[in-house]
């Protein structure tokens, strides 16, 4: 269908002084970005639009990388319990897929096609096996949620349409597809409450089409590595080795509370773990399921929250979101790009310890103190 | 203020005529001179007086039989407080020790956090959006 042209209309000029100014904060200093965060959590204004179709929209931005060369700066505005963490990026894609996403200097994630490799700031690298991204299922998130155009806004990085999701009539995610490029330039995360949870936004890019030239070569860090570590073993498993796999502790859930159908499972021999791929369309959970209940002491930064039950060590303002927890005599680990109390909601159905009563910690410990004066 | 010269420490030794000759003729001619000390010397003779007439206290036998047996009652008492104490302290100490043993069992995994949270993100694409991973504070 025909799209109209963009018209900018004074209220976007304002938007973007606006952001401009609360992005160019982030940068000064951790009070300044508590600020920054705040206000770029806040969200551009909208103006409306019509003559658009959000499925020919959001098709345009999954294909918007497969000619598309950039460099972009990116800020992740997470809002944790005990405030806002601001993490500032570079990410630059070459036309062949070739992806690093570098982090001041600290460390680079480069996928290059084949594999992927993590480099820390030391130049130690971690290397994974062959890509094989999930990618962001719209038809799937189509069914899902409630997808409308909420508008048009003007950010830093030019004039975008902005799509929003919607279940039960609360705003879940709010994605911003950008004019020139189509690229999905910034995303808003909402909580299952409506609370945003994180904002993720290109401030600035760089980008050159396909019968442009390239944009160069790809970013380096300050220290090369200087080896590689052998790529770890993967494979992909069915249903009935799922089942197998996850032995007779529990029965693995074909979907999740809040949407999330199991779409994958793999076995990773070098983790010890059945990966547990779920995905809602829009949203994507990981859970690694390993033999054996976990060493506590190992998870460091690590808080216990208990939520319905569940005795959960989180990483709050940690993005994605991760999690872990035992259940049935195994540990999982789960990782997550919803927001955390979407997460919860989901993985309540899978195994988890429930804390003792005072009356079962004093039981047991009568045991073990028994068990210790008389071995016998 | 009385004047100087007045035998006013004199007077309670002069009633128990335990004064010499010299001091005791001394202070009654001064007391017969000084109406002052006449007063002070009548006033501590009736003291004197009333304190004697009072009647001699007999302590019944029975309380004197008492003050061993409540004494004796008291250590007791003190050493089943003392018990008592140690007792309740013990099985303070066990309560204590058992909720402190009876919590979870320490596991054996460690979960490799940083690099599944790495694996997913390449793996899953980061959603409708490249989002790399931030790591904890």
């Amino acid at each position: 269908m025909d799209t109209p042209p963009f018209a900018l209309p004074r209220t976007w000029l304002l938007s973007a002084v606006v952001a401009s100014a609360t992005l160019g904060l982030v940068a000064v200093g951790q009070p300044v970005r508590a600020q920054a965060a705040a206000e770029a959590t806040a969200g551009p204004e909208l103006s409306p639009v019509s003559g658009y179709d959000v499925v020919t929209v959001l098709e345009r931005a999954m294909h918007a990388t497969d000619d598309l060369s950039y460099t972009a700066d990116m800020v992740i505005v997470a809002l944790a319990e005990d405030g806002p963490q601001v993490t500032d990026l570079t990410v630059h894609r070459s036309r062949d897929g070739h992806l690093q996403v570098g982090r001041s200097e600290a460390w680079l994630l480069d996928v290059d096609g084949a594999s992927t490799v993590f480099h820390d700031g030391a130049g130690d690298p971690l290397q994974f096996g062959q890509v094989n991204a999930l990618p962001f299922a719209m038809y799937s998130a189509i069914q899902a949620y409630d997808v409308t155009i909420d508008g048009a806004a003007h950010l830093d990085t030019g004039p975008s349409l902005a799509v929003a999701f919607r279940r039960d009539g609360r705003l879940r995610e709010r994605l911003y597809v950008d004019a020139a490029t189509d690229l999905v330039v910034r995303r808003e995360t909402y909580g299952m409450d409506g609370t945003p949870d994180r904002v993720v936004a290109l401030t600035a890019i760089d980008a050159s089409r396909a019968d442009e030239a390239d944009l160069g070569a790809p970013m380096a860090l300050a220290t090369e590595p200087s080896v590689r570590a052998p790529t770890a073993a993967r494979r992909h498993v069915d249903r009935d080795e799922i089942d197998a796999a996850a032995g007779d502790a529990y029965e693995v859930p074909m979907t999740l509370p809040d949407g999330f159908d199991l779409r994958a499972g793999f076995v990773i021999e070098e983790f010890d773990a059945l990966q547990l791929v779920f995905s809602d369309g829009l949203y994507t959970l990981s859970v690694y399921d390993q033999p054996g209940r976990v060493d506590t002491s190992s998870l460091h930064g690590a808080v216990v929250q208990h939520v319905d039950g569940m005795v959960i060590h989180r990483w709050p303002g940690a993005e994605p979101e991760r999690m872990v927890w035992s259940g049935a005599g195994h540990t999982f680990t789960a990782v997550s790009d919803a927001p955390s109390d979407v997460v919860l909601h989901a993985v309540s159905v899978l195994p988890h310890e429930s804390p003792p009563s005072i009356g079962q910690r004093l039981m047991r410990g009568f045991g073990r103190i028994g068990d210790t004066l008389w071995p016998f | 203020m009385r004047e100087r010269g007045h035998p006013d420490d004199l007077l309670s030794a002069f009633l128990d005529d335990e004064l010499g000759e010299a001091d005791a003729l001394a202070v009654a001619r001064h007391v017969d001179a000084c109406p002052a000390c006449l007063r002070d010397l009548e006033e501590l003779r009736e003291a004197r007086t009333a304190l004697r007439s009072l009647p001699d206290l007999v302590v019944p036998a029975a309380m004197l039989d008492a003050v061993p047996v409540a004494a004796a009652r008291a250590g007791r008492a003190d050493a089943r407080r003392r018990a008592l104490a140690v007792a309740s302290a013990g099985v303070g100490g066990l309560l204590v020790a058992a909720f402190v043993l009876g919590g979870s069992t320490p596991g054996e995994v460690v979960p490799p956090v940083d690099a599944v949270v790495i694996d997913h993100v390449v793996r899953s694409g980061g959603g409708p959006m490249i989002q790399p991973v931030t790591f904890q504070r």
